[in-house]
């Protein structure tokens, strides 16, 4: 017991100290690399609070999708310190200070908020049964509080909207202008069929398991991430309208299965029962697809390709 | 089942020691190229005996193929970013050359 106590000790102060590092780094790249270790740390923060859901997502996209993307953009900015005078002295201060607010408020809300949903477990034990799956995170996040996830769904739609927006979609994963590194692609082609697998499999998974739509979505995006990178993309491949399908399919599936639980006599959203599993399956592919599509799209759009090319003199 | 355990208990031993080994290489070494040897090398097989270890304490054959599924995994992953790393590191070095 006071082994895992150190532990966790250990822990917490390794994300804090990773934290500090990662902002006052003397390299943009350094900074990148120290906020992706801080991602996998949280990860294991989150398997240490048992919520390997959590976890899965925060390593997946905290750390995997989004540390490729602030590295892409570190490239493209260059090597070196980061510029200075971004922010001034006193902007600091009232950050430090709205943050550690924002932590008291989180603090007390934790220790005062435990108590009054002790008994929400219970309840969700009990009426697992009819939410169409026996993973009680699935059934929350698909069934219960489904108007939560489409909202976040919607969220996500609309960010690809914006990036779409801000010009052609112009994809290239070229580094320096050469052909991919032979390996890479090699090992990419490797990984290609096993991480389709690993999405499928994490979508079923879901249904019993910590996994469902929104880790095997950010798998799927890691592939299109690794494809871009080896001047491969599957979006290059996909039409303009069937791009735009993909990204919408998600949002599209969930307001239709909606629909249809409101035309079954019940309201919005409102499937429970024998045919709660397949609905929350059919919503939970959709979703996986266009969050796979929309992650790839962020980190696609907008690559010139050029970084290197546009340095040299 | 104790035997499983025993044998367990020492495969982890030996694993962390590959992994503070790869650590001590990646402070200690001097330049970009012995420390991708050191990570590689010694986590891969300290993860490897890790995983080993795991195995005794699997409750299906399904689940023990998944673990070694994972090293094996890793160990692509590893070594294709070693490659990719000590490129880059040349490059560098050879654009650092001619600038000077």
């Amino acid at each position: 017991m006071t082994l895992e106590i150190l532990l966790d000790l250990l822990l917490m102060a390794a994300v804090v100290v990773t934290a500090f590092r990662a902002i006052h780094a003397r390299e943009i790249f350094a900074g990148v690399i120290l906020y992706i270790v801080f991602g996998l740390l949280l990860a294991l923060v989150w398997v240490r609070l048992e919520a390997p859901d959590l976890a899965i997502a925060e390593a997946a996209i905290g750390a995997g999708i989004t540390g490729a993307m602030l590295l892409d953009a570190a490239r493209q900015i260059g090597d070196g310190p980061p510029p200075t005078g971004a922010t001034r002295r006193w902007e600091r201060y009232v950050a430090a200070a709205a943050s550690l607010a924002f932590m008291a408020v989180l603090a007390v809300t934790f220790v005062t908020v435990e108590e009054r949903t002790a008994e929400l477990p219970a309840r969700l034990a009990n009426s697992l049964g009819e939410s169409g799956v026996e993973h009680p995170v699935t059934a929350v996040l698909l069934n219960y509080r489904a108007y939560d996830t489409l909202l976040e769904v919607a969220v996500l739609l609309a960010a690809a909207a914006a990036v779409l927006s801000l010009g052609e979609l112009r994809v290239s994963g070229r580094v320096a202008g050469g052909a991919p590194p032979q390996v890479a692609a090699g090992a990419t082609a490797l990984l290609t069929p096993l991480g389709v697998l690993v999405a499928a499999y994490l979508l079923l998974q879901g249904s019993h398991a910590p996994g469902g739509a929104f880790p095997a979505g950010a798998v799927l995006g890691a592939l299109g991430v690794l494809l871009t990178l080896t001047d491969n993309s599957p979006l290059d491949r996909l039409r303009p309208a069937a791009l735009r399908a993909a990204l919408a399919a998600g949002f599209g599936v969930f307001i239709v299965v909606g629909l249809v639980a409101m035309a079954a006599g019940g309201s919005f959203l409102s499937y429970r029962g024998s045919s709660a599993g397949l609905a929350v399956l059919l919503i939970e592919t959709f979703v996986a697809i266009s969050i796979g599509a929309t992650l790839a799209l962020l980190f696609s759009v907008g690559r010139t390709g050029g970084g290197d090319e546009r340095r040299a003199p | 089942m104790i035997f499983a355990d025993v044998v367990t208990g020492v495969l982890l031993l030996f694993g962390a020691f590959f992994f503070l080994a790869g650590t001590v290489g990646i402070v200690r070494f001097p330049d970009t190229l012995s420390r991708l040897h050191a990570v590689t090398k010694a986590d891969n097989l300290g993860l490897g005996i890790i995983v080993f270890a795991l195995v005794f304490q699997a409750n299906s054959i399904v689940a023990a193929l998944k673990l070694l599924l994972i090293w094996s995994v890793v160990l692509l992953g590893s070594a294709t970013t070693c490659i990719l790393v000590a490129g880059a590191s040349r490059r560098r070095d050879e654009e650092g050359e001619r600038a000077r």
